[in-house]
């Protein structure tokens, strides 16, 4: 089984958007399975016009809650919470603010008369659907909640299963932007990273970044150039960029405006597929796929 | 969990670590140690479960494509390629 | 006097948060308005590069325990068995912290009954502050790479923002609707949303405009890259009761001077009149909630 990973330190790099066209492009010759790790914005699914199969549930932490038949009002909790997530209601019962609460129990274990306890709670949802290039796995996160990072790996899991059933050997990951809980959980034991830049400066800074995060998780690095012709000096930047940090460059894509809707096109049944390949993106994404391919296998 | 002196070999069940908010792989790892196994054959592992088995002092070995059966004999025969925990 | 906060935010990356908030703030501060700008988009920050800044770093940190020296207590497995992310374990030789797991929350230190825990600080991040020009301070948190704690360096960035002395904070947030848009829009007394007339746009558009509803703040859009999609955004916008104060048109030379770093309002022919008029709409939406900002 072998994973690649898309993903961009900066977000608007473009990295969904291309990752449709990659895999629109890798299907045509080989299957694949598609995991869609930006639980918290999950796009692709709706770049290609996948129909849901089924959905499973996400459970969050526990959220902690006060029984007031018991609380003494007596404060305990409050001095023992180290989020602020404790205050007395006007009533002088203990009040949780969920959107502060860790689900920690520390205020639990300070409780002499266990009026505290955890009740279950649904983060979000794992979904499963059909697309034109199989099967895409792809999570949502409910807005606000915690565990983005273990949503991801629960897609990925799932993705992996998907893959084992059907015999299929590649997985690509749409990741999601930044180098935090959710983009290490997507890169992690991935084969490849295919990192998305722009030639901007925020591009240029982040992609260090994340360069930095595949590095700590030793997971190999190549890069795109994506909107190459919005700044020369840019892309200057980006290519010595790449140069100095001993990376290749696989391919530059011009930005296009048409891009976008030639794929809601295609994705909407009202253009084929084959007219997607008079697109420059998608012709300097064949040879960056060619370039590709063989460095996933290994 | 297999005893090498006398062969005799007990099933545990990992269910309550699948299950669990974060880090199943050290909780299985926990398992381990909590059973006393001295030495740990595996077909992959993940790089948290990789971290806790080092932290257990518990050196692992890899065993793809094996039965449990080869995998025993190969590991005492020195057979298995111990996986170097950093 | 607390300052008035307001935060530029977007479910999807890129729709241009960053450039609203750094112009914004360069606008606003012009005006004799005291603006420190926050950039709490810690995984990638970007607004330092539009400036000429000198920061004065400090680490961020959090409590992780430690297993002192000594012996625990025979069979003793209570921190374990309180810790709820499993960041405490049982590994043999006595208890093992996995620092990646632990909350901080110092559950497991109160319960041990041999006091065989303590705690130690381990970085995490840092925040930056520094002057821009008169009237303007940035403030910028970063998270370092391979940490996960993004939050807590996101509050970090917000009170090192509100020592600074300012009528008003603009914090720039990262991407996203999840741990980290909460840490830094909870509370804030007004919520930008940027977004643009695409299906991702308006997609993750509607996944802020719930969490910005659950979270009880006053919102307001701004639509920008107009022409890049034919999404009907305002339509939305205009269903669900939530003001559009201002529309910035797609136009290459403003992708061109914000990939060198420029300031619009500086280097774009409009950009200045663009600003104008989003800081002349959203002081009247501010007005309208009482949080009127004096000219």
């Amino acid at each position: 089984m072998r994973t690649l990973v898309v993903a961009s330190g900066k977000g608007g790099t473009g990295k969904t958007t291309l990752s449709a066209v990659l895999v629109r492009l890798v299907a045509r010759r080989r299957r694949v399975v598609i995991a869609d790790c930006d639980v918290e914005a999950s796009n692709l699914p709706v770049a290609l016009r996948a129909n849901v199969v089924t959905r499973s549930s996400f459970a969050g932490n526990p959220r902690a809650v006060v029984d007031e038949d018991f609380c003494e009002g007596c404060g305990d909790c409050l001095d023992r919470c180290r989020f602020g997530a404790l205050s007395l209601s006007d009533k002088g019962f203990a009040v949780i603010d969920p959107w502060m609460c860790e689900s920690c129990g520390a205020c639990a274990q300070a409780c002499r008369v266990d009026a505290i306890s955890f009740v279950p709670h649904r983060a979000g949802e794992i979904l499963v659907g059909k697309g034109p290039t199989g099967p895409i796995v792809f999570g949502r996160l409910r807005p606000g909640e915690d565990l983005s990072g273990k949503l991801v790996t629960s897609v990925r899991e799932r993705a992996e299963g998907i893959a084992n059933e059907r015999g299929t050997d590649l997985i690509v990951i749409d990741g999601p932007p930044g180098i935090g809980c959710p983009a290490i959980a997507s890169i992690t034991g991935a084969n490849g990273v295919l990192a998305v830049t722009e030639p901007t400066l925020s591009g240029e800074h982040d992609l260090r970044r994340l360069v930095g995060l595949a590095h700590q998780l030793q997971v190999p690095v190549k890069v795109v150039l994506n909107k190459a012709d919005l700044s020369a000096t840019g892309a200057g930047r980006i290519r010595a960029a790449c140069q100095e940090l001993e990376l290749e460059l696989v391919g530059e894509v011009a930005f296009d405006a048409d891009l976008p809707p030639a794929l809601e096109a295609v994705a909407q049944g009202e253009a084929p597929p084959s007219s997607l390949d008079a697109l420059t993106a998608v012709r300097s994404f064949q040879k960056i796929w060619s370039r590709l391919e063989p460095w996933v296998d290994g | 969990m297999i005893d090498l002196e006398t062969m005799a070999s007990v099933v545990i069940s990992n269910d309550e670590n699948r299950a669990g908010a974060e880090g199943a792989g050290i909780g299985a790892v926990e398992l381990l140690a909590h059973h006393g196994a001295q030495a740990a054959i595996v077909t992959k592992v993940g790089p948290k479960a990789a971290d806790a088995f080092r932290r257990a002092a518990i050196p692992v070995y890899m065993a793809a494509g094996l039965t449990v059966r080869e995998a025993v004999t190969a590991f005492s025969r020195g057979e298995l390629t111990r996986l170097d925990l950093g | 006097m607390k300052p008035i906060t307001i935060a530029i935010a977007s479910g999807k990356g890129g729709t241009g948060k960053t450039l609203v908030a750094t112009n914004l703030a360069v606008f606003v501060a012009r005006t004799g308005v005291r603006m420190t700008l926050a950039d709490c988009d810690v995984e990638a920050p970007n607004d330092h590069l539009f400036f000429d800044v000198h920061p004065d770093v400090s680490v961020v940190e959090v409590p992780i325990p430690e297993v002192l020296a000594g012996t625990c207590p025979e069979g003793c497995t209570v921190c374990r068995d309180t810790c709820r992310f499993g960041a405490i374990r049982m590994l043999g030789g006595g208890p093992v912290v996995f620092p990646d797991l632990c909350h901080s929350c110092g559950a497991c230190v109160d319960v041990c009954p041999a006091g065989m825990l303590g705690e130690r600080q381990v970085r995490v991040g840092q925040t930056g502050a520094g002057v821009v020009q008169d009237g303007l301070g940035l403030v910028m948190g970063q998270l370092d790479v391979g940490q996960m704690k993004a939050p807590t360096v996101i509050g970090a960035t917000r009170e090192r923002a509100g020592t600074e002395g300012a009528d008003v904070v603009i914090l720039d947030a990262p991407p996203g609707v999840a741990c980290s848009a909460v840490a830094t829009l909870h509370g804030v007394d007004f919520l930008v949303l940027v977004t643009e007339p695409t299906s991702f746009g308006l997609h993750d558009l509607v996944l802020m405009v719930e969490l910005g509803r659950e979270l009880k703040l006053p919102m307001a859009v701004v639509l920008n890259r107009v022409g890049t999609g034919v999404v009907d955004v305002a339509g939305y916008c205009q269903s669900e009761g939530i003001p559009i104060i201002a529309r910035f048109p797609f136009d290459r030379e403003v992708a061109a001077c914000y990939a060198d770093g420029g300031l619009l309002v500086d280097g774009h022919r409009l950009g200045h009149q663009w600003f104008s008029d989003l800081w002349e709409s959203l002081r009247e939406q501010l007005a309208s909630i009482g949080s009127g900002v004096p000219a």
